[in-house]
């Protein structure tokens, strides 16, 4: 298993009452993974797993990623910056 | 200039970064915080980011926006924090040898910006809050009739 740390913004932040989860997933484990283990382990996110997209290393990710310990991983829920 | 700030925006900073002898012209777009919205009146908004990532995307439109269009400079400067109805939210200035490049890179700037910079806004009604697009996930919003 590997533990990743994962930065939650907007109203995922909200709904899980924090700005950061150490989250730990298989090794080789990738952005999906992470979305169902968060899902699991927060249940009021579930709702929102389909609507939110993950940035690794400040470039979001569209398709199933590997994630190892050091990336820097975010939650983003749909943007309405502007 | 490309900033994510949490005080005012100075406009005449904004407009003074884009100045270049060059120029013929430069498009200027302020987006405004307004008093409405979903039918209910504001009376505060919140803006949040994910400032790193945030700044790397506008720096990231500015450089698309310029290879895209012959403009001269680009300046794209977002407020964070808590905001007043009627204040600055986001200023995109660009400068070009003719409007035509000016008008419309200003445009993809900011069209591009509200798509994909990491920024979300909160709007404070008198009774509650609600994140912009609603505190549900979409799928489960209460069905809408009219226009938005």
């Amino acid at each position: 298993m590997i533990t990743v740390s994962v930065e939650l913004y907007a109203v995922a932040r909200e709904l899980a009452g924090t700005s950061r989860m150490k989250v730990a997933i298989p090794d080789g484990g990738t952005t999906s993974d992470l979305l169902e283990t968060m899902s699991r382990e927060c249940p009021a996110l579930g709702p929102w797993a389909k609507h939110l997209r993950i940035a690794v290393n400040r470039e979001y990710v569209e398709a199933p990623r590997a994630l190892n310990e050091r990336d820097e991983i975010a939650l983003i829920p749909p943007v309405s910056g502007g | 200039m490309i900033r994510i700030v949490t005080t005012p925006i100075d406009i005449g900073e904004v407009l003074n970064s884009i100045r270049d002898a060059a120029a013929g012209g430069t498009a200027l777009f302020v987006g405004t915080t307004r008093n409405h919205a979903e039918g209910k009146e504001v009376v505060a908004l919140e803006y949040e980011a994910y400032i790193p990532m945030a700044q790397k995307v506008l720096e990231d439109i500015a450089v698309a926006a310029g290879a895209k269009w012959k403009t001269t400079r680009i300046s794209i400067v977002h407020r964070i924090g808590r905001l007043m109805v009627g204040e600055a939210s986001v200023a995109v200035a660009v400068s070009s040898a003719h409007r035509r490049e000016a008008f419309e890179a200003c445009r993809y700037c900011i069209d591009t910006l509200k798509r994909d910079a990491p920024i979300w806004k909160k709007e404070h009604f008198a009774g509650g809050s609600a994140w912009s697009g609603g505190n549900d996930p979409p799928a489960d919003r209460p069905q809408r009739l009219g226009m938005q």
